[in-house]
């Protein structure tokens, strides 16, 4: 657990909902939250504060893609019921939004901030762009998708910067992944991603000595306050490990904390190739 | 506006809403969303000798009306616990309740006197009934001798009251709450989670390490219910009701069963509003029906029986 909750449990509603690319735009409004840094996240669910339905039961966990005030927007793709159901929301229709929660992404000029997001990764760091760019930080920004199709033009569209774009099937901007980008020499700079985990994992062969990495990840989630302790990663602890909530001391965490775990507890080191 | 004292499994509440073992962390994680003075009591996550680091993710999936956990008791251990989390508890209004696992009487009753020798431990909650771990806490709550001897070695070296927390897997749950009559506890909490699993249809296996996993949430309430009230039936043993409460009514619907106090679950991860609106609730409802305290609404129900 890491510092005290900013948190509030406030009633909402929708202020309008449309496509982007693969994605849904969802606008809400809310009174009463406190302000969000870049990488933090609600957890959102559908449905009158006052008598929630007991289906679905739990509320799912959304990256902010930007908070205004009262206003609140995240971007997501349909991966189940809960969010098939997000999607047809309507205007008006009431929401539940709890947050907002986590570690949010750092914020420094140096070294120079270098942006990777995969697919539904890639909200957060249209904050985190949109925030650099407003106190004046340089930074590169790589977006990949994995079809022309999916890119989520209009919220692109807000970012002071052009992001490079990658997709596999090579229809918009360079054809590939955007990690290959950042193969051989370069500059060491500060990797802040979000997106698939192999993607992630892609990232780690390609960063130079020393140069600074911070990861956010996904992983299911009941309570979103850290007390449950249902979504966990494990962390480095010296030469040991334990189990960290994603929601409380993530969702961004430094890669160097991260380790693989084994069947039998144990740490694998990625050099010896251990986690087979 | 009425009264929600109640006196439950040898405490006095300062209302009948608790929040349930594994439910609300240690009692602070969710505070100010959920402010931990809230609850007339809080069984605190369950604690075992040694720090255990749970079981790998996912730990959770969702079902119609509730959810599969497997946490695997994660815990900090009883050192960490009397060091860093208990006094942490000192200025919360409300009754703390250790929830302890180990892996025989012996163990039980080793962490029973260490915890007595600390005056914030208003009471123990034996939790003999966690499905998702291997060695810990084997589900002793389906074998009465089992439930007995640990009852009794508790019994013998802690004096404040002892609460069993029993599990819903056994064929007559009665039973199991006789013999921790028999050990001396003051209540049973009844229920723990459900076993249950789910499948992946592509590989055709569990998403668990573990396979099965706990069932909570509201699709369990009726089965809580019936536990209770097969228990207070034979009107041996105090019970607290657990087990998909999410509202004043389901708090209502335990009491009316039997239950002295009910405990609040997943309701505090799916609703972190739930605690404050159930009280708001409870004290409108015996408000409206003119009654000043629990009591009162419990002599009525007994009229109508």
């Amino acid at each position: 657990m890491s510092g005290e909750l900013s948190a509030a449990y406030r009633s909402g509603r929708v202020r309008a909902l449309k496509r982007d690319g693969l994605y849904y735009h969802l606008s809400m409004e809310a009174p009463g939250l406190a302000p969000s840094e870049p990488g933090a996240f609600f957890m959102i669910g559908l449905g009158e504060i006052e008598s929630p339905a007991p289906d679905p039961l739990l509320m799912r966990p959304m990256s902010v893609l930007n908070h205004d005030g009262d206003f609140v927007d995240i971007l997501f793709k349909v991966v189940g019921r809960g969010t098939e159901l997000l999607a047809a929301a309507e205007p008006g229709d009431s929401l539940r939004l709890l947050g907002p929660l986590g570690r949010p992404f750092s914020r420094a000029a140096q070294p120079q901030p270098i942006l990777v997001g995969g697919g539904a990764g890639v909200p957060p760091l249209c904050f985190l762009s949109r925030r650099l760019s407003a106190e004046g930080i340089a930074h590169r920004v790589l977006f990949g998708f994995n079809s022309a199709d999916d890119v989520p033009d209009s919220a692109l569209s807000k970012l002071s910067q052009e992001p490079e774009i990658f997709t596999l099937d090579g229809r918009r901007g360079q054809k590939g992944h955007t990690v290959a980008a950042l193969a051989g020499d370069r500059e060491a700079g500060r990797i802040q991603a979000c997106g698939p985990g192999p993607m992630l994992e892609a990232l780690k062969k390609v960063r130079q000595p020393g140069e600074a990495m911070e990861l956010s990840l996904e992983e299911r989630m009941a309570c979103g306050m850290g007390f449950c302790r249902g979504c966990v990663r494990p962390v480095a602890t010296g030469d040991d490990w334990r189990y960290a909530t994603v929601c409380r001391e993530g969702p961004v965490f430094d890669a160097d904390d991260l380790v693989d775990v084994n069947e039998a507890g144990e740490v694998c080191l990625q050099e010896e190739g251990s986690c087979g | 506006m009425a009264d929600l004292l109640v006196f439950a499994g040898g405490l006095e509440l300062k209302n009948p809403m608790l929040a349930a073992s594994g439910c609300f962390g240690y009692g602070l994680e969710a505070d100010p969303v959920i402010p931990p003075s809230l609850f007339g009591g809080i069984v605190t996550k369950t604690i075992t000798p040694a720090p255990r680091r749970g079981n790998p993710v996912p730990r959770l999936a969702e079902t119609h009306a509730g959810m599969l956990n497997s946490i695997g008791l994660e815990n900090v251990g009883l050192d960490a616990f009397l060091a860093d989390k208990l006094p942490a508890l000192e200025d919360v209004d409300s009754k703390i309740v250790v929830s302890v696992s180990a892996g025989s009487a012996g163990e039980f009753a080793e962490m029973a006197e260490r915890l007595a020798e600390h005056a914030r431990v208003d009471a123990l909650e034996l939790n003999l009934s966690c499905p998702n771990v291997a060695e810990h806490g084997r589900n002793f709550a389906a074998d009465p001798a089992a439930v007995a001897a640990i009852g009794k070695a508790v019994r013998r070296v802690f004096a404040r009251p002892m609460w069993i927390k029993l599990s819903p897997n056994v064929t007559d749950i009665s039973e199991v709450a006789r013999a921790a009559q028999d050990a001396g506890a003051d209540a049973v909490t009844a229920i723990n989670t459900l076993l249950g699993m789910d499948i992946n249809i592509d590989s055709g296996k569990s998403p668990f390490a573990r396979v099965t996993a706990g069932l909570s949430g509201p699709a369990i309430l009726p089965v809580a219910l019936a536990a209770v009230w097969r228990i207070a039936r034979e009107g041996g043993i105090p019970t607290i009701g657990v087990g998909g409460a999410s509202s004043a009514k389901g708090l209502l619907k335990f009491l009316a069963a039997g239950a002295e106090a009910v405990q609040l679950g997943t309701v505090l991860f799916s609703d972190p509003g739930a605690p404050q609106r159930i009280l708001d609730d409870l004290a409108t409802h015996l408000d409206a029906q003119g009654h000043t305290n629990l009591n009162s609404l419990r002599e009525q129900w007994k009229e109508q029986a």
